[in-house]
């Protein structure tokens, strides 16, 4: 009787282990970036800083996420207006081991007419292509740098994703309030993506330096909205990779 | 009248004396500035309305090297725009401080703070200062294909917080 007591106790206790694994290995977890912070502003137009548009927007979906998403996970390279280093920006990214990256920032140029989003993932240059085929003589400093060639493929389908749900959300449908112009997405070589172990995307939400985006960027509205597709295409993301 | 030409004939004397020591002391100078001073047309590019690299072609009087007629160009570049269409991508309060160019067809340009320090920011104003910085490079020079940029004389791997310029960058 003694025996079967203990018995049921360790098949108990390895039931429950099971099902924590399996709600553990069914979380995603999306590293979401605030860019700029803290001393660097980011980019500004008469007060109006870059650095709190991107924590403003960042602490909306991380607020949506918990609401809506129990299976996502959301980390935050900054819940508050202090400077993080990029560095400690890809250190903290990839210790966290996340299955996203998502790094949020406003643009500007020296043309007031530029407006729109843009959405960014990393480029495979030369140079790094041919340090790839060398890896085994390759010093780590110069590893780490390669890390996000690996996820290029996956980058461009979040990107993809992004590209469509921030599209669908302004542009097409009845309401039009927020209509922005689709840049499409891009590949550049980002000092921040180029570190990061996961598939790595960024995106300029519009132009601070166009009259018609800054408009937008100061009406709680858009930002919700822009923040309801962001989490639309984590979710899209997310279902198909687990498929 | 006869202490008047006399007068004259020194004065003349002294003239064509002077001019026959400067071009014993001096001999190739003159003759150096004419043979390789000459005007030529350069491309500048800069941004238009539509936040796109547009070309403004601008005299300039060349000197004896490629690294010099390099630097005038950035000179000019910085200078800005002639054109009221246009708009530099590169701040005001730049200053070039030094260029030079490798075997590799590299072309090393040192500002100082002022380029980052003044940048408005945003990765679409990033990649016009630098795409105009190199267009403006490789297009004119054959003998560049790439610019290493340097801030006070140190490396550096971003101008305002998004494209790696940490190595030689090139146009794509």
């Amino acid at each position: 009787m003694e025996t079967l007591k203990k018995f049921l106790i360790i098949a108990i206790l390895l039931f429950s282990v099971n099902i924590v694994l399996a709600f553990a290995e069914d979380e995603f977890k999306v590293i979401i970036d605030a860019g700029h912070g803290g001393k660097d502003g980011g980019t500004s137009c008469l007060g109006y800083k870059e650095k709190d548009i991107t924590l403003e927007v960042v602490l909306l979906l991380q607020k949506v996420i918990l609401e809506k998403e129990q299976t996502l996970k959301s980390l935050l390279t900054r819940s508050e207006d202090k400077f993080v280093s990029l560095e400690d920006r890809i250190v903290f990214a990839n210790q966290s081991q996340g299955n996203l990256f998502l790094s949020l920032h406003v643009n500007s140029s020296q043309s007031k007419k530029d407006n729109g989003f843009e959405i960014y993932y990393n480029v495979l240059s030369s140079d790094e292509a041919d340090k790839e085929n060398n890896k085994e003589n390759t010093p780590l400093f110069i590893l780490w740098d390669l890390a996000q060639n690996e996820f290029l493929k996956e980058g461009a389908e979040f990107a993809d994703k992004l590209q469509d749900s921030i599209e669908t959300m302004f542009n097409k449908g009845e309401d039009k309030k927020f209509s922005m112009r689709n840049r499409g997405i891009k590949q550049s070589s980002f000092i921040l993506l180029r570190g990061i172990r996961m598939p790595a995307v960024l995106v300029e939400m519009g132009f601070i330096s166009n009259v018609s985006d800054e408009e937008n960027f100061k009406q709680k509205e858009f930002k919700e909205k822009y923040v309801e597709a962001i989490f639309n295409a984590i979710l899209s993301y997310k279902q198909k990779k687990i498929q | 009248m006869k202490k008047v030409l006399i007068i004259l004939i020194c004065v003349l004397s002294l003239y064509i004396l002077f001019k026959l020591i400067k071009l014993v002391l001096y001999p190739n100078k003159e003759t150096a500035i004419q043979y390789t001073t000459q005007r030529k047309s350069v491309k500048l590019f800069f941004v238009n309305e539509d936040g796109n690299l547009n070309n403004e072609n601008r005299e300039i009087i060349t000197d004896k090297t490629i690294l010099e007629d390099a630097k005038i160009c950035m000179l000019e570049l910085i200078k800005g725009p002639q054109k009221s269409t246009l708009i530099s991508a590169i701040p005001s309060s730049t200053i070039l401080r030094e260029l030079y160019i490798d075997n590799n067809k590299c072309a090393y340009i040192d500002f100082n703070k002022g380029l980052i320090d003044n940048h408005p920011g945003g990765t679409a104003g990033e990649l016009n200062t630098i795409n105009s910085i190199i267009k403006t490079l490789t297009t004119n020079f054959e003998q560049i294909n790439s610019v290493k940029f340097l801030i006070d004389g140190q490396e550096i791997n971003t101008i305002s917080g998004h494209i790696d310029i940490s190595e030689p960058v090139e146009l794509k």
